[in-house]
């Protein structure tokens, strides 16, 4: 198999230059204008000829103008091959004969008396172009800037938004920016290529001393790589980013990889994101401004592997807010902008496979698929919710007909039109290598001979299917067994796989149309993913853990989870400028749709008979068993509706030097949600004569039609399995803010928001029987906010800001964080639910300082403090007091927050005197340190005299990790950028991290440190047109480690009451938040220590990608 | 030519794709055609036997062979089942058996394998007239390098806790220097005689127990109580003979203690 992907590879690189080839003749062939000097001699234009040829060469047509007249021709063999599919010419002139051949084979002919000499033209470069933007050094546009150009004189000048194209035949050029009272700004090195766009924003500098002219120059790279950094300096928040050009040169495939790149930016499991060590839920996530829904039912996060990082112009992530920000958020608010109006027309190809040690070529496992899952659909084979399935409450298998509601043949007649069970069981598979494939197009068109209006449009469409093992090398978490019964056992393990298949399509067009006043963008991506999450986890369970008799082998748990999503968000925007004043509008449809068909979990038994040490056999749940049971198959719809409108109006006006804004706007954010559940347990009747033991699960539904104890296999679902939950919320808001640039080196951006938000719950049902008489305490207190920022940059010298910030905001809970549906989820090991979650306010205080000590350098110190009302936290209790509990969402307290950030990109620029090669080089770094301290609430009853509840809240308060929280996070990396080839190592390590919260200490799961070392290794050939690019990604292979503090490192101090976690813990060896191996004790042969709760190892991931750009 | 290029370069991709696409994987719980009962016993020493099924070994058997908590069935995928038995050391094939899925019981005869010989009967010498016959077979525990036997008679009292205190032991000799891996020859056990009580309230209790040769304490703890073995001693009312061959088991527990296992080959 390996083997046959080299040919195939080998193949397509093959195909690839023959392609090339071809396009270049083609080109020729459409393109070719004559340009070789007419036949001088006159019989040329009397010699008529008459003939036909198909499928012949240049060099035969020749010969035949040779019969039939006196000349000769002479030519090279490269031009007589050159083939002619048909030719004809009655009566023709010769001279008209040679000037089609001369247009169609871009041909010269000579005439020397009777001798006809040919030779091949010249291809005539096409022009390239350089287009950019021209802005002051607060990022404002310079209208009517001059752009020149050194080598060929050529002057240009900027539209009123700062906007410029120029276009030149390709070559390396000089350009010169300048501006009355700015510095004049020269940039070398800007390469324009044939047919290609070269994109370059300059920010000028004023001239702060009079007439006398200081030139400024840097190279392209410099120049185009400090315009993010300069976008950064400019904007009134604190902000980090990443351009479009730094995302390329890392091995990311999709925006959940990229963003951990960003300073302060961590991610969990690579889709889910923490700003500043503050979780998911605490971060908002915008795409072209508008919000995205949450992919994952219960909690409150966005998958970002949805969008593939070729798609992304860049992505800024704000840390600190102003007034106009419509969404509340206390981590970052992470704007994602796609690619829309191009400035260059591109068509380009991309190709991809990836390899995984832990995954490709290895077994495979998973349930039965179907025909199309390559391709992201499903054939059917998962269909098993039919219109009408009613709940079996009240129906008892033990009783008859006669005594029961619902009639035996009524519950096999149901059973029948759910179907089968031919899909369940794993199945073990070959894993193929990942792929895939990207077509991308881009067009843009003048509408006038300045080409100050542009109309164009951005289109691509991929594909990617990626399959991969992750494997779980210890599970020791919620109900699985805690710790090997003997310590000196090394059989008594949990371990497992997660094996996931992700087919991934995505397809969208951007469009737009600008004039120097108006600009009107569209926005339009759809998004089709089918994700396939199949757990199987082998090991012993915390109720039964091994023994020598009944559990002497170890049992399994499946999990299957297919789940297809369509993600379609349309978005229309515009600015508007008339005179003074600025209008922009937005207004965003999103909609996400997930159906997870056909879930299933199953339980594998085993027990040791006379010819199988283990035998093995699924089972199905007892009819008395209220909950989901050990097998069930089910299906979750999820979908949410987002609609958002944003209008916002700003007039600039100057009060002597210093210049102002003063904005207001409104913003309208609607979101609809529904979730339905279907849960069909699989059970089996009292006094089932089915031998369940020795029929295998693909064919329990030929046991299902109800007709006796032989046959008494069924679906049992009861009224809470199939519900639903149903939820809309409002949110809006209005704002004022001023904005005051005083002189060129301070800025004071202050406002205040009202904001309005309510959520109503339309349908709210318990999935699980216990949960029926439970209530959710929504402590909402009131709807209206007011909430005021203020932000001031004090620039003392210009390479230099300061900036201090504060705002109050508001994160609102997400749809399903409010509902009362709990489900299993094998990464927990433990049911997941809601116990109500409220809006947290937040309090944030920032300060930075920049130092751009050059272009594309940065050198930035940056402290925050943060403190958050009413915190939601994933807390694991433990209510029935079983050691086991459940993971639940719910508000603490309050928490405080406070970090350092640090960062820095320097080009080793400065030594490439000595070596020239480390001009090239860029050494790029961030971290980022943190502290919090929480308390913790724990909701109470107390029954009161008169027998009526009374509510209260214990508390206790720890200087913990914040949930998600990362003490310590830093990136770095090494930047090679050459002409053809490029080299990029980065390295991220992420410290201890809080995973699971709880009030006692033996339920806090704590994640160890993680580093992750990355390579890259790109290529350019074929004149830059065809890149390939090797990605190395996770080289050491580095797990995730989760650990728990187990009871055996503390004693519960007797009558401790304090509210202080060291009032009623006291700590023994192995308890920190520190990882300690422990020991196994001789005396009781158990282990004393941290307890390894999951282990999981990803491999590494090697992947190869070839782009051709037409 | 060009649309022509971009199709071969489709259909190339396509090929991956669907070369990809797998739909029916190999089933991990496989089918069973039946479950049948399933029955075995016997006894293994000297050397181990391995049980295999089909070719695939199951388990070892040492000491006791038994089902235990072994599910007594076997699951057929095919028509028939081969069970063989081999010794664990030399591999030597010394025991197979075919089971048919026609078969309502699937049985093992009942055996006894001392290493070298495979049969369905226990051999031993019939007691004559009220004789004790004993023999010994010792598997020691490492470190154990040979017993002496003895019939101890313990002079003895409960205390309040409900503690078995030993005040005196009296020992009577069967057998010196027993090493491991061997049976003994037959000893003819006498009714050990009653000691005079050395305290009031005293009781007294025989018992045959084992002492480390080389330092002459006992096995387990230095105590002649946990270092006893479970069989039967004659005493002044016995009226009928008996033979016994003791196998005894050294043992380790979960907390890592040293036990004996102790079988009457006669009487299993």
């Amino acid at each position: 198999m390996h083997n046959s992907t080299k040919i195939n590879v080998i193949k397509l690189l093959f195909a690839m230059t023959r392609f090339t080839f071809l396009v270049t003749i083609l080109s020729i062939t459409l393109t070719g204008v004559l340009l070789g000097a007419e036949a001088k001699s006159q019989d040329l234009n009397k010699v008529k000829i008459t003939f036909a040829a198909k499928n012949t060469t240049i060099a035969k047509l020749f010969e035949k103008i040779e019969q039939q007249t006196g000349f000769a021709f002479s030519f090279a063999k490269k031009i007589g091959d050159q083939s002619i599919v048909s030719f004809q010419a009655k009566d023709m002139l010769l001279s008209d004969i040679l000037k089609e051949l001369a247009i169609v084979k871009r041909l010269k002919f000579t005439q020397f008396d009777e001798l006809i000499a040919v030779s091949e033209l010249p291809i005539p470069p096409k022009p390239g172009r350089i287009s950019g933007k021209v802005t002051d050094d607060r990022g404002e546009p310079l209208p009517g800037a001059s752009i020149k150009i050194i080598e060929t004189g050529q002057v240009a000048q900027s539209n009123t938004d700062g906007s410029y194209v120029i276009n030149l035949q390709p070559g390396i050029y000089t350009l010169e920016y300048s501006y009355i009272s700015f510095q004049t700004q020269r940039v070398t090195e800007v390469a324009v290529t044939e047919n290609r766009n070269t994109p370059l924003n300059i920010s000028l500098k004023t001239a702060s001393n009079g007439l006398k002219e200081i030139v400024i120059t840097s190279d392209y790279k410099k120049a185009s790589i400090a315009s993010l950094y300069k976008l950064q300096q400019n904007t009134a928040y604190l902000s980090d980013g990443i351009s479009a050009e730094q995302i390329s040169a890392t091995p990311d495939k999709h925006v959940g990889e990229t963003l951990k790149r960003i300073t302060g930016v961590s991610t969990t499991d690579n889709r889910r994101v923490v700003v500043r060590g503050i979780a998911e839920r605490y971060n908002v996530s915008l795409l072209n401004g508008s919000t995205l829904p949450s992919t994952s039912v219960q909690q409150r996060d966005f998958e970002f592997n949805l969008i593939p990082t070729n798609l992304v112009e860049n992505i800024v992530v704000a840390k600190s807010m102003t007034a106009d920000m419509p969404y509340g958020f206390a981590g970052g608010l992470i704007q994602i902008t796609t690619k829309s109006v191009p400035n260059e027309n591109f068509l380009s190809f991309s190709a991809g496979t990836s390899f995984n040690s832990l995954t490709t070529g290895k077994d495979f496992m998973g349930y039965g698929r179907g025909k199309y899952d390559y391709f992201g659909f499903d054939d059917g084979e998962r269909d098993h919710f039919p219109e009408g399935i009613f709940n079996l409450g009240g129906f008892d298998p033990r009783l008859s007909d006669a005594q029961n509601k619902i009639k035996a043949a009524q519950v096999g007649e149901q059973n029948k039109r759910i179907g089968g069970t031919e899909r369940l069981g794993t199945r073990i598979f070959k894993a193929m290598p990942s792929q895939n494939y990207q077509v991308s197009l881009g067009r843009s068109y003048a509408l006038d001979s300045t080409s100050r209006k542009r109309i164009g449009f951005v289109a691509s469409a991929s594909y990617r299917n990626t399959q991969s093992n992750d494997e779980i090398a210890s599970m020791r978490r919620g109900d699985w067994s805690q710790q090997p019964v003997r310590g000196d056992d090394p059989t008594d393990i949990n371990t497992g796989n997660i094996y996931g298949f992700n087919t991934t399509m995505a397809l969208l067009v951007n469009g737009g149309f600008k004039t120097p006043s108006h600009q009107i963008n569209t926005y339009n991506l759809y998004t089709r993913i089918f994700d396939n999450r199949f757990s199987r986890i082998t090991g012993w369970s915390h109720e039964n853990p091994k023994n020598d008799g009944d559990m002497k082998f170890p049992g399994t748990a499946e999990d299957d989870r297919p789940k297809f999503t369509d993600l379609l968000q349309n978005k229309l925007s515009s600015t508007h400028k008339i005179g003074k004043i600025k209008i922009e509008w937005s207004a965003a449809r999103t909609v996400l749709k997930s159906i997870e068909k056909d879930a299933v979990s199953a339980s594998i038994n085993t027990r040791e008979i006379g010819n199988m040490a283990p035998f093995s056999y699924y089972v199905p749940n007892s009819y008395s068993d209220p909950g989901f049971g050990a097998v069930h198959r089910d299906q979750y719809t999820f979908r949410e509706q987002n609609f958002d409108a944003i209008l916002n109006v700003s007039y600039d006006f100057r009060i002597g030097s210093t210049s102002h804004t003063f904005k207001t706007g409104v913003n309208y954010l609607k979101k609809h949600a529904e979730f339905n559940w279907g849960i069909l347990p699989i059970s089996i009747g009292s006094k089932s004569t089915v031998p369940i033991a020795q029929i295998p699960i693909q064919q329990w539904g030929n046991y299902m039609d109800m007709s006796g104890p032989g046959s008494n296999l069924f679906y049992f679902p009861a009224n809470y399995s199939l519900n639903k939950f149903e939820a809309e919320s409002a949110n809006k808001g209005g704002f004022v803010m001023m904005d005051h640039k005083f002189f060129s080196n301070l800025r004071i951006v202050y406002g205040l928001r009202a904001d309005y938000y309510k959520l109503d719950t339309v349908v709210n049902a318990a999935s699980l029987l216990r949960d029926k008489n439970n209530r959710l305490i929504f402590a909402e207190e009131k709807d209206w906010r007011v909430m005021p920022s203020a932000n001031i940059t004090y620039s003392p010298v210009k390479e230099l800001n300061i900036r201090a910030s504060y705002a109050k905001s508001a994160v609102r809970p997400g749809m399903m964080e409010n509902s009362r549906f709990s489900r299993f989820d094998p990464d927990y090991g433990s049911q997941v639910k809601s116990s109500g979650v409220s809006s947290t306010i937040i309090d944030n205080y920032d300060a930075k300082i920049e130092l751009f000590p050059g272009a594309g350098e940065l050198l930035s110190v940056g402290y925050f403090y943060k403190y958050l009302d009413k915190p939601a936290e994933f807390y694991r209790l433990d209510r029935e007091n079983n050691g086991v509990g459940y993971i639940n969402i719910t508000n603490s307290d309050w928490a405080k927050v406070k970090g350092w950030e640090f960062e820095l990109r320097k080009s080793l620029g400065f030594l490439a005197d000595k070596v020239p090669f480390l001009g090239n080089v860029f050494l790029s770094g961030n971290l980022t340190l943190q502290k919090s301290t929480v308390r913790a609430r724990e909701l109470q009853v107390k029954v009161l005299a008169d027998n009526t509840d009374s509510l209260y809240y214990t508390y206790i308060k720890h200087p913990r990790a914040l949930y998600g929280q990362v003490p310590l996070l830093y990136n770095a990396g090494l930047q090679y950028v050459g002409k053809k080839l490029g080299l990029n190592i980065t390295y991220n390590h992420a410290g201890y991290k809080t995973f699971i919260t709880a009030s006692q200490p033996n339920l806090v799961e704590y994640e160890r440190p993680r580093s992750q070392f990355d390579a890259q290794i790109s290529y350019k050939f074929l004149k830059g047109k065809m890149e390939s690019r090797l990605n190395m990604s996770n080289l050491l292979n580095a797990p995730f480690r989760h650990f728990i503090n187990d009871g055996s490192t503390f004693d519960i101090i007797p009558d401790g009451v304090g509210e202080e976690w060291q009032d009623r813990y006291k700590y023994k060896f192995g308890f920190t938040e520190k990882f300690e191996e422990g020991y196994v004790d001789p005396l009781t042969n158990r282990r004393v220590g941290d307890r390894q709760s999951s282990t999981r190892y990803l491999g590494t991931t090697f992947s190869l990608s070839l782009t051709y750009n037409l | 030519m060009k649309i022509y290029k971009i199709h071969y370069l489709l259909v190339l991709c396509s090929l991956l794709l669907l070369a990809s696409c797998e739909k029916d994987g190999e089933i991990v719980v496989k089918n069973v055609k039946a479950l049948k009962p399933f029955e075995l016993r016997g006894y293994v020493v000297g050397d181990t036997l391995e049980q295999y099924f089909d070719g695939k070994k199951i388990r070892d058997y040492y000491g006791k062979a038994m089902l235990g908590t072994v599910r007594p069935e076997l699951a057929f995928t095919n028509d028939e089942i081969l069970m063989q038995f081999k010794n664990k050391r030399t591999k030597e094939l010394v025991y197979e058996q075919k089971f048919s899925i026609k078969d309502a019981d699937n049985v093992v005869p009942k055996f006894f394998y001392d290493g070298s010989k495979f049969s369905n009967k226990y051999e031993y010498p019939t007691a004559q007239g009220k004789d004790y016959l004993v023999n010994f077979y010792l598997d020691a525990p490492k470190g154990l390098e040979a017993v002496d036997i003895a019939t101890d008679v313990l002079e003895y009292y409960i205390d309040a806790n409900n503690q078995l205190v030993i005040v005196n032991v009296t020992s009577f000799p069967i057998a010196a220097d027993l090493k491991p891996g061997k049976w003994t020859p037959y000893y003819t056990l006498t009714p050990p005689p009653t000691p005079n009580p050395t305290q009031a309230g005293t009781d007294f209790y025989p018992v045959i127990t084992l002492k480390n040769s080389k330092t002459k304490k006992y096995v387990i703890n230095d105590n002649a109580f946990d270092s006893s073995i479970q069989m039967e001693i004659p005493d002044q009312w016995t009226s009928q003979g008996k033979t016994q061959s003791m196998h005894i088991l050294g043992k380790i527990n979960s907390l890592k203690a040293y036990y004996f296992e102790v079988n009457d080959l006669v009487q299993y």
